[in-house]
């Protein structure tokens, strides 16, 4: 079956298969341990004791391996879904014609719609990316003279550029360079007209 | 029915076990495991077990890497069965007790220590990650109005040391698809006749 939240395409057998494990639990659990599993995508790291609280019960127990199938399951609808920018009521529809009974569907609905606005911000900053600019640092010098030439009388423009690449570990370093007052005025006036097609 | 056969030096070293009690080998065997499992214990903490044995420091420490040898020849050549173990210690002059306790603890560990030798051999860079995004270049400094679609691919590898380095490609529609074409056909490589042979007579 193609699901609009696996972006078109099948839904993955894996994920069809955990319908039935995510089925046993209760919606409120389900909402608690959503958040868990929103806080990790957010990058702000897993607890783990709590989802073994909320996976341990009287009326239930579950395995390492299902408590892991179950994290992995969330893990999926909601990176998939957010990823393809998908609304709460799709979703909520798509869940349903999985199999999962209705209010854990409306339990994930409401985490998700919640939470996809931060998720997609979140994940835009992760997209893969050339060094970026942070700080630009500038100073202008007026150079006197030299052991070439005895009376230079020019001015010229020092740049101190503060890169980081956060596709490569988060990464800085610096690139300085000097320009004299042309070479700097046609790289101003070339970023301008950049600027414009922007 | 694979049974592992031992130097020189291991018979040589091996001396000390025949003469001591099942509690002080089955110690041995705990400090072995230690050893493996966590890294070489420091040679001033066999001090003690020195002064109570009355033999110096250097036959301990002797003792105990013979004994870790003995233990990982055996996990390398896949040891196995209760038999095979008996006979591979014969060679050694094992007492039956001794034997018995080691069984038991190589049988309990042997999945572990496996893993553990498996992830000790040589390594090559291996694949970690591949990030890729789609651009769309619509001018630039020379040419203004033009539309240009390309990939922009990271591929993360980590060496043997698992440091990772990144390298950052660039490519067209068609290359990348000639690339995904290719990799398929290396996978479904994997399920020819051929090679199912040969995984066959390998297993």
């Amino acid at each position: 079956m193609k699901f609009r939240f696996c972006g078109d395409q099948d839904c993955p057998d894996w994920l069809l298969a955990e319908i039935s494990t995510l089925s046993k639990m209760s919606s409120v659990r389900v909402k608690l341990i959503s958040r868990q599993v929103l806080n990790q995508l957010l990058g702000k790291g897993l607890n783990y004791s709590k989802v073994q609280k909320l996976t341990t019960s009287k009326r239930f127990t579950f395995e390492v391996s299902d408590v892991k199938a179950i994290l992995a399951a969330l893990h999926f609808i909601f990176f998939s879904s957010a990823k393809y920018d998908i609304s709460e009521t799709e979703l909520f529809k798509e869940l349903q014609q999985t199999g999962l009974p209705t209010d854990i569907c409306s339990a994930i609905r409401n985490c998700y719609g919640i939470n996809k606005l931060p998720l997609r911000q979140h994940m835009s900053a992760q997209i893969l990316s050339r060094p970026r600019l942070l700080e630009t640092e500038w100073r202008v010098d007026y150079l006197l003279s030299s052991s070439s030439i005895q009376e230079l009388n020019s001015p010229s423009v020092r740049l101190n550029l503060h890169l980081t690449n956060p596709s490569q570990g988060k990464t800085q370093e610096q690139l300085a360079f000097e320009l004299n007052a042309d070479k700097f005025r046609v790289l101003i006036s070339e970023l301008r007209a950049a600027r414009v097609l922007m | 029915m694979p049974v592992a056969s031992f130097s020189k030096e291991i018979f040589v070293d091996t001396r000390l076990f025949p003469t001591l009690s099942l509690e002080l080998f089955n110690e041995f065997l705990r400090i072995v495991l230690e050893n493996l499992k966590h890294g070489v214990v420091a040679k001033n903490k066999y001090s003690k077990a020195a002064e109570a044995l009355k033999v110096d420091i250097d036959t301990i420490t002797k003792s105990v890497q013979s004994l870790s040898e003995v233990i990982i020849v055996m996990v390398g050549k896949q040891v196995q069965t209760e038999n095979d173990v008996k006979q591979s210690l014969l060679s050694l002059s094992f007492i039956e007790d001794h034997i018995k306790a080691f069984t038991e603890v190589y049988s309990t560990n042997y999945k572990d220590l496996r893993q553990m030798l498996t992830t000790m051999s040589l390594r090559m860079p291996h694949y970690h990650n591949l990030d890729w995004r789609l651009d769309v270049q619509v001018a630039s400094r020379c040419l203004r109005n033009h539309v240009k679609p390309s990939f922009m691919l990271q591929l993360e590898i980590k060496d043997a040391n698992d440091q990772p380095q990144y390298h950052l490609l660039e490519s067209d529609h068609a290359t990348l698809s000639h690339l995904c074409d290719k990799l398929e056909d290396a996978l479904k490589q994997s399920q020819s006749t051929h090679t199912k042979r040969i995984a066959r007579y390998t297993q």
